[in-house]
């Protein structure tokens, strides 16, 4: 048995150098040998058995899908309940579409109304019958401020002029040219009181039709400019009003004119009736 | 990977005599070693640290960020629906309008039915009867009925020619405005056909017929009625300005006369004295 063993290891020993010196002679092809055999030699790869790491993604992935579903899903669905219940309350309680579109009829029949006032208002009303009453009255009655100049010629073919220095004495001169003046500004603010009166009605028309496309949401802004045009009306109307109070200021002021006018004369009398009867 | 390492280090050692075997096997040995180098290792990461951390930005960030949405959301809603618009309000101002209609609305028209006519002769109660009408239809009967009860000017030659035209020009005056004012009641009368069907509208129980939302529309319609309104008290404005200068130059005219009157008198009293 040893010998066995022996005569084996001397086979080895010899078929080892053998293979040494084979390959110390060639030792570029065992090299390359060697080369070849790293390249086709199998790699190491991961089986088709599901490794741990693929279990826990799983696990983890089902973990958010839960989570999105519950605490994301669950978020929204809440808020689009308040968001619906929102919306619904503000199509049926503050702006129901039928409510707005009766609100829309409200102002074309708003409009209705007052196309018959224009119309009825556009009546001529003229009934001066004379030559000079009517020339005057046609230009009082125009609505139209390019007839303002005329107001004086026809003032004056009606109700005379101021009397000359020779035919009257100057504190009645100056009164019948107060009065004259008054009523003359009088009427001509009278004539541009009516044609600003039909510019407030042309532009409260456009602003009426305005309010027939708007919507709840810019109606505030067109019945901010109506807000603004109604000042400026009620400007207009103090306008008139004050000259109005001018005229009566004066009337007032005429009869307080002849009182004075007629002591002074009574005293100018009395000294001139003395004057005589000493003469005498 | 190792034990390749070794066999090319051996075959190197192998041949060490010749540098240019050496080079060679030190070539092959490189090629050999990159081709079953292991590729770059992934870094160290934990996967279950990564899914909890995204799960509690989920829960815990957008959850959170969520439930304040849903809080704010939820106090606009109680805002509008407690605060801004609670229906029972909405409903408190309609009962209120319809309160105010039932106890004013009757009483006022009422009021206005009384046309006081007091004239007592023909003539007069025609013209009174015409100019407290509010009617707009029988307009052109005014200056004949007015001529009736005031009588026309008179005739050339039967009165001064200033006079004739001062009594016309009154008369027109007069005329005129009366005209206007038959208008102007007309006009009245739309207006508070305008106004009862305005408010009528907003005091309206039904919610599609007048809501919140919709009012805004029928107060711009309202305030342009409301210029338009102001346009007609400023037309009537006019006319009393045309009355009162008329009123006024009518007696500064009489006025001039009396003057005129005056220095002619005192001259011929002057020239008389004189001649004696």
């Amino acid at each position: 048995m040893r010998d066995q063993f022996n005569q084996w290891r001397g086979k080895a020993k010899t078929g080892s150098m053998h293979v040494g010196r084979w390959i110390r002679r060639h030792t570029v092809l065992a090299a390359l040998a060697l080369l070849l055999t790293v390249l086709i030699s199998p790699r190491h790869i991961q089986g088709q058995v599901p490794s741990p790491c693929c279990a826990i993604l799983a696990a983890g992935l089902g973990t958010i899908n839960s989570t999105l579903g519950s605490v994301i899903g669950g978020g929204l669905q809440a808020i689009n309940t308040v968001l619906s219940d929102i919306s619904n309350f503000e199509q049926t309680v503050i702006w129901p579409k039928q409510a707005i579109a009766q609100a829309l009829g409200m102002a074309g029949q708003i409009q209705g109304f007052y196309a018959q006032i224009r119309t009825i208002f556009q009546i001529p009303i003229a009934t001066a019958t004379l030559q000079n009453p009517r020339q005057l009255e046609s230009i009082l009655l125009s609505r139209s401020p390019g007839q303002i100049p005329n107001t004086t010629g026809g003032y004056a073919a009606v109700y005379g002029v101021v009397p000359t220095p020779q035919n009257a004495p100057p504190p009645v001169r100056d009164i019948i040219d107060m009065t004259d003046a008054v009523a003359q500004d009088a009427m001509e603010r009278a004539i541009a009181i009516d044609a600003i009166a039909d510019q407030e009605l042309a532009a409260a028309d456009q602003i009426n039709t305005n309010v027939q496309s708007a919507t709840p949401g810019s109606a505030p802004i067109i019945e901010a400019q109506a807000d603004a045009w109604l000042v400026r009306a009620h400007a207009y109307t103090q306008s008139a009003l004050a000259d109005l109070m001018r005229v009566r200021a004066i009337d007032l002021a005429n009869n307080g004119a002849h009182l004075k006018l007629g002591s002074a004369w009574a005293v100018t009398t009395q000294q001139n009736v003395s004057t005589t009867l000493q003469h005498k | 990977m190792l034990l390749f390492t070794a066999l090319f280090g051996g075959l190197m050692l192998l041949s060490i005599e010749s540098r240019r075997r050496m080079i060679a096997v030190l070539l092959i040995g490189c090629i050999a070693i990159l081709g079953v180098s292991p590729p770059p290792a992934q870094a160290q990461f934990c996967l279950p640290c990564v899914i909890q951390a995204v799960l509690a930005t989920i829960s815990q960030t957008i959850g959170n960020w969520l439930s304040v949405i849903n809080g704010v959301v939820s106090d606009i809603r109680k805002l509008y629906e407690q605060t801004i618009w609670p229906i029972s309000a909405i409903n408190l101002a309609k009962s209120q309008i319809q309160s105010i209609i039932a106890r004013f609305r009757g009483v006022i028209q009422s009021i206005m039915t009384i046309n006081p006519h007091t004239a007592t002769l023909p003539n007069p109660a025609a013209l009174e009867n015409i100019i407290r009408n509010r009617g707009t239809g029988d307009l052109g009967t005014v200056p004949q009925v007015y001529v009736n009860a005031f009588r026309p000017v008179p005739q050339a030659g039967a009165i001064a020619p200033q006079d004739r035209d001062m009594t016309d020009m009154d008369d027109a005056l007069a005329q005129d405005n009366l005209m206007l004012l038959k208008v102007a009641d007309q006009a009245q009368d739309l207006e508070l056909q305008a106004a009862d069907q305005i408010e009528s509208l907003v005091g309206n129980p039904n919610i599609n017929v007048s809501a919140p939302g919709s009012s805004s529309l029928i107060t711009a319609a309202a305030v342009s009625a409301e210029i338009k309104s102001q346009a007609i008290m400023q037309k009537m404005m006019a006319a009393m300005l045309r009355q009162e200068a008329g009123r006024v130059a009518h007696d500064n005219a009489i006025r001039k006369r009396t003057a005129t009157f005056a220095g002619q008198l005192q001259n011929n009293m002057t020239n008389v004295l004189q001649h004696k």
